[in-house]
């Protein structure tokens, strides 16, 4: 009922015109920067910042929270029309929605990106609403080893999208291990496979690698054979382009799955959306009855990561609003916002500055509808994309990865590795590895190797700490059952082929 | 276990066990297997496979041999060389498999699992078009390279007439100006004449 009371609060605060305009700019802005690649919402936020100390505070943190979750919505877009992810939280929806698009349901994608994020942006709020300050206490016993034992939880997603041959999906993912290790040491600032170039010293920028990989790599092989003036069937009539009753029925359990877990890892500081995704995608693979359809083209591939990196977003400003810790780039500079603004974002915010708490709350279930009241409309014209004949495409999304990836650090080196990625992405299409395997290393890479050494030092050596705390025990176990499915696939198998052989 | 090349080559048992421990599950499922002959036994499935298990086991070399002249420990836990050497005798372990596992025991099988490799000129055409277009983004500029890029992929790779390539790249070049430089303030790479 307090909960109920505050959020009315809440709305009183976000309906007011003013904040209402804000919203809608923030939540068009964070759109539009997440469907380019290369601009993401960290940096927009950086910018728009200064703008906001003339602004009411409730006011500014609602339209940058808008920008925020946004650019999550905005990033799938490019991610199912182009293979170009537009923020790394969107890769996995490359997966299944750049197929669907190929197979004439762009459209049904786009839409089912839309009410994912809408359901599971609500399910964020409402966690958010109710149980920050428990989450935020439980988040708080996360310490290296827990961090180590879910990063090795999400390399552990590699069985799901390995495809026909799991050895090959493994050298895909140490490959991304190592990309991740290229630059600087951390902790003895040695630099590590930086062949001689100062530009490697801060490591391979991950939007060169992925936008390279699957954009570049998409066109390349496509280059192969000269094509007709169309190189995606798209579906006409309204109702055909967007998704299906049927549609909507079978993603139930991936919005569920989505919004749970994209939650709950975006309440955990430097987890990461990419990784909530990742995490989702391979859940939903793991209990869905069709598994080997995942990759082809399956709507629930859609769904489940597009609600985790929605639903991430509300998590991520449990540990921020609550304890004052950002839990990655974009939160860590809402921070500096509050903190410039004379807020002390902490346990006592909720309760000295409710009408900014409840505001921001309010205004993410009003920004939520306003995604879906915006996009949902959109989602024909952006399908109409695809008519585009290949020849005006394949130089358009040349061009467009070549923008996304020099805007990020105004850097050409990070074009040529763009360039060297695109052709690895092509190699590795060739040779049937699979590219997601490779990201989800490279995503994870840093974080595991930073747990595992951080754990070691907390126990002077001692590798059993991973395994005897409970949070991150259980986690390993989780991961190592998960490793070992296939080769229980693998033995059910021979036993059945062995009594069929016997029968 | 001793396996000899040369007695792979002029007996059959060595070479049948090879293929077997190569590929465990072929030996359960495929009820002909003791019938088949030596030069099945050792067919090679798949030159990918092979030439990239190669790669990949130089590769990992490549980086162990890196990885071992960093510290494997520091003063307090590991050290800079600790995790990059473990990937590397990860890479060499499973690449090696890879190769081992690119032996098998049915020539069927390797025709319809080996790979397409036509067309494979052109898009490296497309590819080596788009590192000469970033070459020249720092001297001419992001619009008259992207130009130039578009008409290769437009005339050269696809045997469109001139005039519509040139028409394609002015146009979207015009586009990416319009939308990322005058719209978003996006700066990108500058000719002297200003785009």
């Amino acid at each position: 009922m307090d909960a109920l009371g505050n959020l009315l609060l809440g709305f009183s605060v976000a309906l007011s015109p003013i904040n209402l305009f804000w919203c809608l700019v923030g939540v068009i802005l964070g759109t539009v920067v997440g469907v380019l690649p290369g601009l993401g919402p960290a940096a927009t936020i950086a910018m728009l910042l200064p703008l906001t100390l003339k602004m009411d505070h409730t006011t500014a943190i609602i339209a940058l929270a808008g920008i925020f979750y946004g650019a999550r919505y905005g990033g799938s877009t490019t991610s199912i029309l182009l293979n170009i992810p537009g923020e790394s939280s969107s890769v996995v929806t490359c997966l299944d929605g750049y197929q669907m698009a190929r197979q004439g349901r762009a459209g049904a994608a786009l839409g089912i990106s839309a009410i994912a994020s809408f359901i599971a942006g609500t399910v964020g709020v409402l966690g958010l609403m109710l149980i920050a300050p428990p989450l935020a206490r439980f988040a708080l016993r996360f310490a290296p080893p827990e961090y180590f034992a879910l990063m090795v939880l999400g390399l552990a997603m590699v069985v799901f999208l390995a495809g026909d041959s799991m050895v090959k999906a493994l050298l895909a993912m140490l490959v991304g291990l190592w990309i991740a290790t290229i630059g600087t040491d951390l902790f003895s600032a040695e630099s590590r496979f930086t062949f001689s170039q100062m530009k490697l010293l801060g490591g391979v920028d991950f939007i060169a690698a992925t936008v390279g990989i699957f954009a570049i790599g998409e066109v390349l092989v496509n280059l192969e054979e000269r094509g007709g003036a169309e190189i995606f069937k798209l579906a006409k009539g309204l109702r055909n382009l967007l998704p299906t009753l049927q549609d909507l029925k079978d993603c139930r359990i991936a919005f569920l799955n989505g919004s749970v877990i994209g939650f709950f890892i975006g309440a955990l500081p430097g987890a990461g959306a990419t990784v909530a995704s990742f995490l989702s995608y391979g859940l939903e693979k793991a209990v869905s009855r069709h598994p080997e359809k995942f990759g082809t083209g399956v709507i629930e591939g859609v769904a489940a990561p597009e609600g985790a990196n929605n639903a991430d977003a509300g998590g991520a400003l449990v540990p921020l609003l609550t304890l004052g810790i950002p839990g990655g780039n974009t939160t860590a500079i809402l921070l500096g916002g509050l903190i410039l603004w004379g807020y002390k974002p902490g346990p006592l915010l909720i309760q000295e500055h409710p009408e900014l708490f409840w505001g921001l709350v309010a205004s993410m279930y009003i920004g939520n509808v306003l995604l879906l009241v915006l996009n949902l409309p959109l989602v024909p014209l952006f399908a109409q994309i695809l008519r585009l004949p290949y020849y005006v495409l394949y130089p358009l999304i040349m061009g467009i990865s070549i923008v996304g990836v020099y805007s990020v650090n105004n850097s050409l080196f990070d074009v040529w590795m763009m360039g060297l990625f695109g052709l690895l992405g092509y190699l590795m299409r060739k040779l049937d590895f699979p590219a997601a395997a490779l990201i989800l290393g490279m995503v994870l890479g840093d974080g595991l190797e930073r747990a595992l050494r951080q754990s070691l030092m907390m126990s002077q050596g001692d590798i059993t700490i991973l395994a005897m705390r409970p949070i991150s025990g259980t986690l390993l176990l989780i991961a190592v059952t998960i490793l070992c499915l296939p080769a229980i696939r693998k033995v059910r198998s021979w036993r059945v082929e062995a009594v069929e052989r016997e029968g | 276990m001793h396996l000899s090349w040369r007695a792979l080559k002029t007996t059959q048992r060595p070479a049948r066990w090879l293929a077997k421990l190569a590929n465990p599950l072929e030996t359960i499922s495929n009820p002909n297997y003791s019938q088949l002959s030596q030069r099945e036994h050792l067919v090679i499935r798949d030159k990918g496979n092979l030439i990239s298990g190669a790669c990949l086991v130089a590769f990992g070399i490549y980086v162990i041999s890196v990885a071992a002249k960093l510290p494997y420990l520091a003063d307090i836990g590991p050290g800079p060389g600790f995790f990059p050497l473990w990937l590397g005798i990860g890479l060499v372990l499973f690449a090696a498999y890879l190769m081992f596992g690119s032996v098998i025991s049915s020539a069927a099988k390797a025709k319809s699992e080996s790979h397409s490799w036509k067309g494979s000129g052109r898009a490296l055409a497309g590819w080596c078009a788009m590192m000469v277009a970033i070459a020249l983004l720092g001297s001419i500029g992001f619009s008259l390279s992207f130009v130039i890029l578009t008409v290769f992929l437009v005339v050269a790779l696809d045997r469109r007439p001139a005039l519509l390539a040139v028409g394609v790249g002015i146009g979207l070049a015009a586009a990416f100006y319009l939308i990322f430089v005058v719209a978003l303030d996006v700066s990108l790479p500058k000719a002297i004449w200003g785009f």
